[in-house]
């Protein structure tokens, strides 16, 4: 395989910049898709296909900076600070989770996506319910549960894809 | 080749990970369902405090004061729903009717919460409560 770009720490930048350049590119998609769904909090989870992606072929490091940055960029340019605080909590819970099954578990791209697609959405539960002071709403938490699986397996699917289809996307096959 | 076969050797890891997300999954359902049984009130909140219960057995249309803006809360047959608000996103006249004890509509730019309270015994007969 000929590649032009030689250096690895170039490639590696490069890559940061296309994966967060995405992220922010699909948050800003998912944002304008008015709530196609019936309750709040249920989205397709796009820019997770960036974090998959990083935690796949540059780590787990790599996924959680991206990821951050990412959640800072979108709330500074089209949240709240309520915004803000749920994409933290859901958007750190599932990069948790998903670095320890990838790198611990040594489970698939799909598994561990569904896996983060759940997290996401029980973090965001959680932050609810503290910023609201309201146990009540914990019978969402069935409804968030089985919407964060069907869209995790779907990004997972995207995703496995990607990773497949791009072997060396952060210069694995440089020095 | 040797990626492929460690694949392999995973899928049933795999397997036996999203067979029980997806169980505890249906428990958590089960559990809400077992617990949640319809309720008789619902309480109004704005900014973490209470500001009124109604009984959700007489029909009524509320005004409430949220913080920088204000929401019509409607209960008609033992439900209630946020029928108009101001707010920007609009999400809690998205949110739907609810009737079930634990069950909320949550506006969070005016940081309003109505939430279904109490089985019928729990309310003693009142039927509005202002705080």
């Amino acid at each position: 395989m000929k590649n032009p770009v030689r250096s690895k720490a170039a490639r590696i930048a490069a890559a940061y910049g296309i994966l967060i350049a995405l992220a922010l590119i699909l948050s800003y998609v998912e944002a304008q898709v008015p709530a196609f769904f019936a309750f709040p909090g249920m989205k397709l989870g796009l820019t997770n296909i960036a974090v998959l992606l990083a935690l796949y072929r540059m780590g787990g490091v790599s996924a959680m900076t991206i990821n951050l940055l990412r959640i800072v960029m979108v709330s500074l340019l089209f949240g709240s600070f309520s915004s803000f605080v749920y994409s933290m909590a859901g958007g750190m819970l599932s990069t948790v989770v998903m670095i320890l099954l990838k790198h611990i578990g040594k489970f698939r791209p799909l598994t561990v996506s569904i896996a983060g697609g759940i997290s996401h959405n029980v973090g965001q539960i959680i932050a609810a319910m503290i910023l609201m002071s309201t146990a009540g709403i914990g019978w969402y938490l069935s409804v968030l549960w089985f919407s964060g699986l069907l869209s995790g397996a779907l990004i997972g699917i995207l995703g496995s894809e990607l990773i497949k289809r791009l072997p060396h996307f952060a210069g694995d096959d440089l020095k | 080749m040797s990626e492929n076969r460690s694949n392999c050797k995973s899928i049933k890891r795999d397997v036996i990970l999203i067979a029980a997300l997806v169980l505890t999954g249906c428990i958590i359902a089960v559990c809400v369902m077992l617990f949640s049984g319809g309720g008789a009130a619902v309480e109004v909140r704005v900014d973490g405090n209470v500001i009124a219960v109604y009984s959700l057995n007489k029909d009524r249309t509320v005004t409430i004061n949220g913080v920088g803006g204000s929401n019509v809360l409607v209960i008609k047959n033992g439900e209630a729903c946020i029928s108009e608000a101001d707010c920007p996103d609009g999400l809690c006249v998205k949110t739907g009717n609810i009737k079930y004890k634990g069950q909320s509509v949550i506006c969070l730019p005016h940081r309003v919460v109505i939430e279904i309270i109490a089985g019928a015994d729990e309310l003693s007969g009142a039927d509005v409560f202002v705080k």
